[in-house]
């Protein structure tokens, strides 16, 4: 079920009540019962990948008690390398199946040789790049000593499939989830008024801002021929702040249910429009996956090859880059999109000392305020290789982006209300711990902001329509 | 009297203002290429209405006619999955060969290209693309035509070192056609295209929204290719989820389509997919959004 | 050594590698404290740390590193 359903509701009212009800004492039970309380969630959306998860789980489990109770470095290590290897073939498999199976054909073809490798009709199951690098980090870190493994099977099953993050993350590491899951939650109740806040915030970014931006984002990337550059330029500003309210709004609802259940749970967004260059935009933006991957990839490849000087260093961004475009899906718009981002890090990294020279030069105001742009328009025309449904697509775009017709007045200005409402208002909140704490506003008119964004929400309210970050 | 888009749109509201209003949504914020191709249409358009003895009313009535018959096979999709028609003899007799219902039917179509967004978006695509491959067209073959939209613009952008070629299946597709283009010289051909035969290779060949009004889609691109010049380019549309009066082909999406093309031994340099609504390509297939697929072709 | 002196050989490494003459290092030191200490520059200065007391870490050992006495610690170990 998504979030901004009737049945999520119901879901979530009804665990809830038996979860309290169970009782901060009785913290095993409470655990037992969050975890079916998952596995519903996930079966729900659908049934059958629910072994697949659960077999997931508990052969992990079963390989980090086995690493963690060996003291002989080589067997460690065989059963991590089979841990890993087996976790990234399932995820290989389902996702990356026929994306392998056609380039291979392609590339046979090319040399003469007709393959008949078929391409598979497969499904992908829900959440599985989410989950499966929730299980790989806690292999790499009972393996690295970073964490002790887990003796409970039930806790650990928990830590996997806990249902705020199953779907759509954040990547959650062991080291932050599991010691709350082990420890007794109590209900506390400026934590659940946090919660529920962000839980209206969130909703209202998904429902209000980014499900209708959708619809504008789709008529303008499919008939993109049909429309002058300036309006194909809304356009990316339409898909930025639809991406945006839609898996920040996510994040935001996933950390307010988690608040309501006693769990405090990591951010993934941190107004990442304001970075002054695409190194920082990657700590602000989906920050569990950059640091996953910063930790798994990027960190063990730079160690490994350290001696290599900063040849080492920039290869190991842009094979980092490559696999996290390819992370989001399997093909090679995707990659190229990393790729793209992991050249603008390279390049920052080598001009560092370049930077700070000019940002000393000039005033600060002009500094920040002329990276903010430059990094916002390169993620801006980044994403239309996100966006696009292939390269030509892409390509295509970007080529009339850059016509004549940009000084033409854009169409479809009727959203870009909400958008700036948004903006305005993460401004105006920027200091406090999220939009909704209004601090210093006077009691009666907080509670009209609440009202009224609660009926904006329900107003907004349609059919189920999925998280754009789904698919993933 | 001077033909306007907006005349055709009040027209419309006078009789459906439900619709003349979705019209009026989807045709706002195009850029100054669509003022340009719809004054070319409209033009074209207004002689043929002169030279049919129609008026707008009638124009505007057969369309809304149209329209009418496209809601009852889209209910009918709806709730059976499936189009109405399945065999090539049953359509022929229904629609092709039945003037009554072709001559409101085309006429509807015709004004459809320019006020159907997705229509006019596939319509832009061809304009747009065209030009890159119009060196060395000495013969240019159209397949049913219908309206006739398509190889004026071909016409438009080749002149007169070209010469051009009809076939349809139905006389009064050939009359509409005629009375659109004007005066151009075009060999009219009236022939099932199955049974066509000539010694001319086709250096590029138009067929819109024909494939899915046969049975077996394979056999017809087999057929364009044994009519096509060795370098030859194919432009070709067709609709997926559109349940029609004529429509026997179900395409359920982009990749069906790209399927038979390649089982017929080609391929596609360039395609485009328009669908009816605003929405993501996940959810339009999800739900069965009408998808118009349009794509230049040539020899693997 | 003994690890006020080690600090006092660290310090020039550090001010070099992230390029910032004002950093004083402590025991508690972490990369927290100092901007320019990130996840590329914390192996760069690695390198940089193995390469002037001529050791060599393994990998677990630089995940462990927390802070600047841990890293003064595991050098101590491996220079005996």
């Amino acid at each position: 079920m998504v979030f901004n359903s009737v049945a999520f509701i119901i879901f979530f009212l009804l665990t809830f009540i038996v979860y309290w009800l169970i009782g901060s004492k009785n913290k095993k039970l409470q655990n037992i019962f969050l975890l079916f309380a998952s596995y519903v969630f996930y079966a729900w959306w659908d049934w059958r990948f629910l072994s697949l998860l659960i077999f997931h789980s508990t052969f992990s489990y079963w390989i980090s008690t086995r690493i963690s109770n060996t003291d002989n470095e080589k067997s460690k290590k065989s059963f991590l390398t089979f841990g890993i290897v087996l976790s990234i073939l399932i995820l290989g498999f389902f996702k990356y199946y026929n994306f392998f199976a056609e380039n291979l054909n392609q590339l046979l073809f090319g040399i003469g040789f007709k393959s008949s490798l078929v391409t598979l009709n497969l499904i992908l199951p829900l959440g599985i790049s989410f989950f499966t690098f929730k299980i790989l980090s806690y292999m790499l870190d009972v393996y690295r000593g970073t964490i002790k493994a887990t003796t409970d099977l039930s806790e650990y099953l928990l830590f996997v499939s806990f249902f705020p993050q199953l779907v759509a993350g954040p990547i959650e590491r062991a080291t932050t989830l599991l010691p709350q899951i082990e420890k007794e939650r109590t209900f506390n109740y400026n934590q659940a008024i946090t919660g529920s806040k962000l839980i209206i915030w969130g909703l209202f970014k998904k429902v209000v801002i980014a499900d209708t931006c959708a619809g504008y984002v789709a008529d303008i990337f499919n008939n993109y021929h049909l429309y002058t550059a300036s309006t194909l330029l809304l356009g990316t500003i339409y898909f930025a702040y639809q991406v945006y309210a839609d898996f920040s709004g996510y994040s935001d609802i996933a950390i307010g249910v988690g608040k309501l259940l006693g769990f405090e749970l990591m951010q993934n967004f941190d107004k990442p429009f304001i970075s002054k260059n695409i190194t920082e935009f990657w700590r602000r933006w989906h920050n569990s996956l950059s640091t996953w991957f910063n930790d798994y990839i990027f960190t063990p490849f730079f160690t490994r090859f350290r001696d290599y000087g900063n040849k080492a260093m920039y290869m190991g961004i842009i094979l980092t880059f490559v696999l996290s475009g390819l992370w989001h899906g399997a093909s090679w718009h995707y990659v190229f999109f990393g790729v793209l981002h992991g050249s603008a890090i390279v390049v920052e990294t080598a001009l560092k000392k370049k930077r700070k020279s000019v940002s000393k030069k000039i005033k600060p105001w002009l500094y920040n305020n002329l990276s903010m742009a430059l990094t916002f328009s390169f993620v801006l025309i980044t994403w239309i290789y996100f966006r696009a449904n292939d390269m030509v697509h892409a390509t295509n775009y970007l080529n009339r982006l850059f016509s004549a017709s940009i000084i033409q007045m854009p169409g479809k200005l009727q959203y870009l209300p909400w958008i700036a409402l948004l903006i305005l208002w993460e401004y105006w909140q920027r200091k406090s711990e999220h939009p909704l704490v209004l601090k210093g506003i006077p009691t009666i008119i907080r509670w009209v902001i609440y009202i009224t964004m609660v009926f904006t929400i329900l107003y907004y309210f349609g059919q189920e329509q999925a998280f754009y970050y789904f698919q993933f | 009297m001077n033909l306007t888009l907006q005349s055709i749109i009040e027209r419309i509201q006078q009789q459906d203002p439900l619709h003349a209003k979705k019209l009026k949504r989807n045709l706002k914020n195009l850029s100054s290429d669509y003022e340009t191709k719809c004054n070319f249409f409209l033009e074209k358009y207004q002689n043929y209405l002169s030279s049919s003895n129609k008026s707008l009313e009638n124009g505007v009535d057969n369309y809304l006619k149209m329209i009418a018959d496209f809601m009852y096979e889209q209910l009918r999709f709806s709730e059976t999955g499936k189009y109405s028609s399945t065999s090539f003899e049953e359509v022929n007799k229904r629609v092709y060969n039945n003037p009554e219902v072709m001559d409101y039917f085309m006429n509807g179509l015709l004004l459809s290209q320019v006020l159907w967004k997705h229509h006019y978006s596939i319509f832009s695509f061809f304009s747009q693309n065209f030009p890159k491959y119009k060196n060395n067209i000495y013969n240019y073959l159209e397949i049913g035509g219908g309206h006739g939209l398509f190889i004026s613009e071909a016409i438009n952008v080749l002149g007169n070192n070209t010469k051009f070629t009809l076939v349809d299946i139905s006389p009064t597709s050939i009359e509409v056609s005629k009375k659109f283009i004007g005066a151009h010289p075009v060999e009219y051909v009236l022939s099932d295209i199955f049974k066509y035969e000539t010694n001319t290779k086709y250096n590029f060949i138009t067929m819109g929204e024909v494939i899915e009004h046969v049975e077996d889609p394979v056999a017809l691109l087999n057929k364009l290719k044994e009519l096509l010049a060795p370098n030859g380019v194919i432009f070709m549309t067709t609709p997926t989820n559109a349940p029609s009066i004529d429509h026997i082909y179900l395409f359920r999406n982009a990749q069906e389509v790209i399927d038979i093309i390649q089982k017929a031994g080609l391929e596609v340099i360039e395609d485009i997919k328009v669908y009816a609504e605003d929405l993501p390509e996940e959810m339009a297939i999800e739900l069965k959004v009408t998808m118009m697929y349009g794509c230049f072709l040539k020899l693997k | 050594m003994n690890t006020q002196e080690l600090i006092e050989k660290l310090t020039p490494i550090f001010k070099d590698v992230l390029d910032n003459e004002d950093i004083v290092l402590t025991e508690t030191t972490t990369a927290a404290d100092i901007e320019e200490w990130d996840s590329l520059s914390h192996i760069q200065l690695i390198v940089a740390v193995e390469k002037a007391f001529k050791v060599k870490f393994t990998s677990i050992e630089i995940a462990a590193f927390k802070n600047v006495g841990d890293l003064c610690k595991t050098i101590t170990q491996k220079i005996g």
